[in-house]
């Protein structure tokens, strides 16, 4: 669905969104090219639909999504059509901490599918697992990022905190590290004065708040239909997120590995979209 | 978007909610989210709802343990006074040493049981010029 953009919003409320700090400039400039790719000019082939389902094809769908899967674009046909999976590694992934969960004590039972077992009162992740689930994740990723989906990376975690800015910013994307202020994207017409775009994913890169409490920001883009990438540690509830990676979420090593693999799908992404876009014209 | 779907967020996935305005006629094909084309091509390997039963959530956790771990454990009980380990040391620590000498011990001589094994590793160390107090 194309939500209208309206750029008065952004510099308005340029809190929320934190990467585009470059405010009126540089984000009515990509505004702009939004805009102009959905209406006068022919949008690219991605956009382009095959064939439109039947209801009873919809009816399968609901219960079994991959039915769909004739009615969707070329790129999508193909397994792994970014070659994501050579990114990730086990040993890296070791290396940068992510299998270390929390103490025991505060496991959350619904984790135990990803955890390989406790070792002297700590978690560990299996990372065959966690490999599975993060190739799943930087797929989507990449593919949303193909589409011209804006894409935000929310974090908690003070440590990582500047450089989740800093991916979100170099990436032309945008970031929320602060304060989540209830409502942001629920009500977010009447916060900014506006009507604007929301995200088209959201990346948690630690979904606990400083309380322990699952992030508010879930659940209001539950409620939108906005699907979510969360970084799950051992204590963490995962219901709601939509594509998991279970992790360690905690220490900068871990975020800063994950970023430079969400920052890597989204150029593979977005390079594709611009090779489609000059074949067009 | 938001005018159309419902935000009761625990109604349904939200794939689920979307198909659902599809299939109702509420939202035309062309008019979907940009992320359903992806969805469909690559769903989430666990389903998004959120009252979620992962596998194995109600098994106990299993816990982890070397071999090693045994041997180290029955040193610890026959000799307390192995002083402090020195962590900016290079080498082996005396109970790392002990196991490396207990595997020895055990390939060459495999049927000797744990008691005496004990016994024939601390006689050789002693030898070798090591001596355990217990």
């Amino acid at each position: 669905m194309r939500r209208v953009f309206t750029s008065p919003a952004f510099p308005s409320h340029r809190s929320l969104f934190l990467s585009r700090q470059k405010a009126t400039t540089s984000a009515s400039n990509t505004l702009q090219q939004h805009q102009q790719s959905t209406s006068s000019i022919p949008a690219p082939s991605i956009h382009r639909d095959i064939k439109v389902p039947s209801i009873s094809a919809l009816e399968k769908a609901s219960t079994q999504s991959t039915s769909l899967k004739p009615y969707v674009s070329e790129e999508l046909q193909a397994d792994d059509y970014f070659n994501l999976e050579s990114l990730v590694n086990v040993k890296e992934m070791f290396d940068a901490r992510l299998h270390l969960g929390h103490k025991i004590g505060t496991l959350n039972d619904n984790m135990k599918w990803a955890l390989y077992g406790e070792r002297l009162g700590i978690c560990i992740f299996d990372l065959d697992v966690t490999k599975k689930f993060i190739v799943r994740a930087l797929n989507f990723v990449a593919h949303v990022a193909a589409r011209g989906g804006i894409i935000l990376f929310v974090t908690t975690n003070r440590e990582s905190m500047l450089n989740v800015e800093k991916t979100a910013k170099e990436l032309g994307e945008y970031s929320h590290c602060r304060r989540w202020q209830e409502g942001t994207l629920t009500n977010s017409a009447q916060l900014v004065g506006a009507t604007i775009r929301l995200p088209d994913t959201i990346i948690f890169l630690s979904t606990l708040t400083s309380l322990n409490e699952p992030h508010p920001a879930i659940i209001e883009a539950a409620k939108l239909t906005i699907p979510t990438v969360g970084v799950v540690d051992s204590n963490t509830d995962p219901a709601y997120l939509t594509y998991l990676i279970p992790a360690n979420d905690d220490t900068p090593q871990s975020a800063e590995y994950l970023l430079r693999l969400f920052k890597e799908a989204i150029t593979r992404g977005k390079a594709y979209r611009k090779k489609q876009q000059q074949l067009e014209f | 978007m938001s005018t159309y779907i419902t935000r009761a967020e625990r109604s349904g996935s939200i794939f689920f909610r979307v198909t659902g305005l599809i299939r109702s006629g509420q939202l035309h094909w062309s008019d979907r989210p940009l992320w359903y084309d992806v969805y469909v091509s690559s769903p989430p390997l666990t389903p998004p709802v959120w009252n979620v039963k992962m596998d194995r959530h109600d098994e106990p956790l299993r816990k982890i343990f070397y071999e090693e771990d045994h041997i180290r454990a029955k040193f610890y009980q026959k000799y307390h006074r192995t002083g402090i380990i020195n962590a900016f040391v290079p080498g082996d620590s005396i109970s790392q040493m002990f196991i490396n000498e207990y595997r020895a011990l055990k390939k060459e001589e495999p049927e000797l049981d744990e008691e005496s094994l004990v016994d024939k590793t601390e006689k050789r160390l002693e030898a070798a010029g090591l001596t355990l107090k217990k």
